[in-house]
C-alpha cells in the first residue's frame, strides 16, 4: 500500500478547509445579481443608467381620488395608500417605468399598476423628454410608523429586468409623511421646463 | 546511484536503440509530435469552433441585427420595398407651453415637435409581398450617445394637426400612393442632425431581409 506523507494529508485537509470557508462566504445568486443603487435625497435628480428620478413631494391617505380617466373615482385600502411625486426623464429611448418600489424599514412594496393612463407606471417615456406624475403605494397601516421615524427609499428602473443594472433610489424623510383622508391623483404630464 | 553527464545523455537509448550523438533531439522532438497527434488535432478542430460559438456568432448576430443604412440627402429618392421614398418637408416646433400670443402652442416647454412628410409612390412591377414599416427619429449628437423616439400617437394633447392627404399609419402592402406624416415629441434643439430612420422588413420580425432609409433633417 502508498503511504501519504502527514505533510500531504494536511495539506489536502487545509484544502479543503479553505475551499469550505470560500463556498461558506460566496454571495448568493440573488445578492450577485442585486441592482445596483444610485442614490440620492428628494428634491434631487437622482440618474441611473437608463433614466433619471426626481421626488418632489410624497403623502400618505386613507383613500385616494382618481381626477381623470375611465376608473374608479376613489380607491378604498384596507392600509394606506403612499403617494410619491415624481419626474422621470429616460435617455437613450422610449421606455416605460417597469419597476416603482418603496422601501419600509425592511419591507419592499411594488408600485399599484392599475392607475388608467397616462400615469408613471406605463408611461411611454420619449428620451430627454421629463415627465411628472404620481406613484401609488398600498402600505398596512404597521407600516406608517415605521415610514415617519425612519423615512422611506423609493426606486425607480427602466427596463424589463433592474438586475444587474443601475436603480435610481431616492431617500425621502419620513417627517414629510402625514396620514390625510384623500390624496388627488391627477394624470402624468410632460414637465415643462423653460 | 548513476551520475548523469554530457556524455551519458549522447548515449542515451530510444526504444532500445543506442543513439549516435546529435540525432537524439531530432528523434525525441518527432516521437513527441507522433504521440501528441491525434489531441493536437483535436485541438486544432475545437479551438477555432469554441472562438466562432464565444466571439464569433455573437458579433455576426449583432452585424445581422440591422442592415446599412441607405442614406437618401435632402430632395433625393430611394428605392425600397417596391416603393419610391421621398422626404417632402419636415420642420420643429418650438414649445412655447400654452399662452394666447401669435406663435403660441400646447408644446411644454424645452420641447419640440419634429415631423416630417414622407411621399411614398408605388414603382412599376413592384411585388405584393406584405412589408412591415416602422419611422423612427434618431439623434447621434448628443452627450449619452445615440437617442431615437418613436412616433407620437396622441397628438390633440399638442394641438397638433395632421395634414388632410396624409397618415400616420406607414403600410407599403397596399400599393396605393400615400404620404406619411411622422410626429415625435423631443427635447429642443434635437431637430438639426438627427435623421428619420424608415425600417422596410418583409419578415416583420427583424431587418434582416429588410431595408433601413436614412434621411437627414435640417440643413
Amino acid at each position: 500500500m502508498r503511504r501519504v506523507s502527514v505533510g500531504r494529508a494536511l495539506l489536502g485537509v487545509g484544502a479543503l478547509a479553505v475551499a469550505a470557508v470560500a463556498v461558506g462566504l460566496a454571495p448568493e445568486t440573488e445578492d450577485i445579481v442585486r441592482p445596483f443603487p444610485v442614490r440620492g435625497v428628494q428634491g434631487e435628480r437622482v440618474e441611473a443608467r437608463t433614466l433619471g428620478a426626481e421626488v418632489e413631494g410624497i403623502g400618505a391617505a386613507e383613500e385616494v381620488t382618481v381626477e381623470y380617466g375611465f376608473a374608479p373615482p376613489a380607491l378604498p385600502t384596507e392600509g394606506f395608500w403612499l403617494v410619491v411625486e415624481a419626474t422621470v426623464t429616460t435617455w437613450k429611448e422610449r421606455q416605460s417605468l417597469t419597476y416603482a418600489s418603496v422601501r419600509v424599514g425592511d419591507a419592499t412594496y411594488r408600485t399599484f399598476s392599475s392607475l388608467p393612463a397616462p400615469a408613471l407606471v406605463g408611461y411611454s417615456f420619449d428620451p430627454g423628454v421629463p415627465v411628472t406624475g404620481q406613484l401609488l403605494f398600498e402600505l398596512p397601516d404597521e407600516a406608517l410608523d415605521t415610514a415617519v421615524a425612519e423615512g422611506i427609499e423609493v426606486s425607480f428602473a427602466a427596463g424589463i429586468d433592474p438586475r444587474l443594472d443601475t436603480v435610481a433610489v431616492v431617500e425621502v424623510e419620513g417627517s414629510d409623511v402625514e396620514l390625510r383622508p384623500t390624496i388627488a391623483i391627477e394624470r402624468a404630464v410632460v414637465e415643462g421646463r423653460g | 546511484m548513476t551520475e548523469s553527464t554530457p556524455a551519458a545523455v549522447a548515449a542515451a537509448t530510444v526504444n532500445g536503440d543506442e543513439l549516435p550523438a546529435g540525432d537524439l533531439p531530432r528523434r525525441a522532438r518527432r516521437g513527441w509530435w507522433r504521440r501528441n497527434l491525434l489531441p493536437l488535432l483535436v485541438l486544432a478542430a475545437v479551438l477555432p469552433a469554441t472562438v466562432y460559438v464565444v466571439l464569433g456568432l455573437p458579433v455576426l448576430e449583432i452585424l445581422g441585427r440591422e442592415p446599412t443604412p441607405t442614406v437618401v440627402p435632402a430632395g433625393d429618392s430611394a428605392e425600397a420595398a417596391g416603393y419610391e421614398w421621398t422626404v417632402l418637408d419636415s420642420a420643429e416646433f418650438v414649445g412655447t407651453g400654452g399662452g394666447d400670443g401669435d406663435g403660441a402652442n400646447a408644446i411644454p416647454l424645452g420641447t419640440s415637435i419634429v415631423a416630417a412628410l414622407v411621399q411614398a409612390t408605388p414603382l412599376d412591377g413592384a411585388s405584393d409581398v406584405p412589408v412591415t414599416c416602422q419611422a423612427t427619429l434618431t439623434d447621434r449628437g448628443s452627450r449619452v450617445g445615440e437617442r431615437t423616439w418613436a412616433p407620437l400617437v396622441d397628438l390633440d394633447q399638442y394641438d397638433y394637426v395632421l395634414g388632410a392627404d396624409t397618415t400616420t399609419l406607414c403600410d407599403p402592402a397596399t400599393g396605393e400612393p400615400f404620404v406619411l406624416e411622422v410626429v415625435f415629441l423631443t427635447p429642443t434643439g434635437t431637430y438639426e442632425g438627427a435623421t428619420v430612420d424608415i425600417a422596410l422588413s418583409a419578415s416583420g420580425l427583424t431587418l434582416r431581409d429588410g431595408t433601413l432609409l436614412r434621411f437627414p433633417l435640417g440643413d
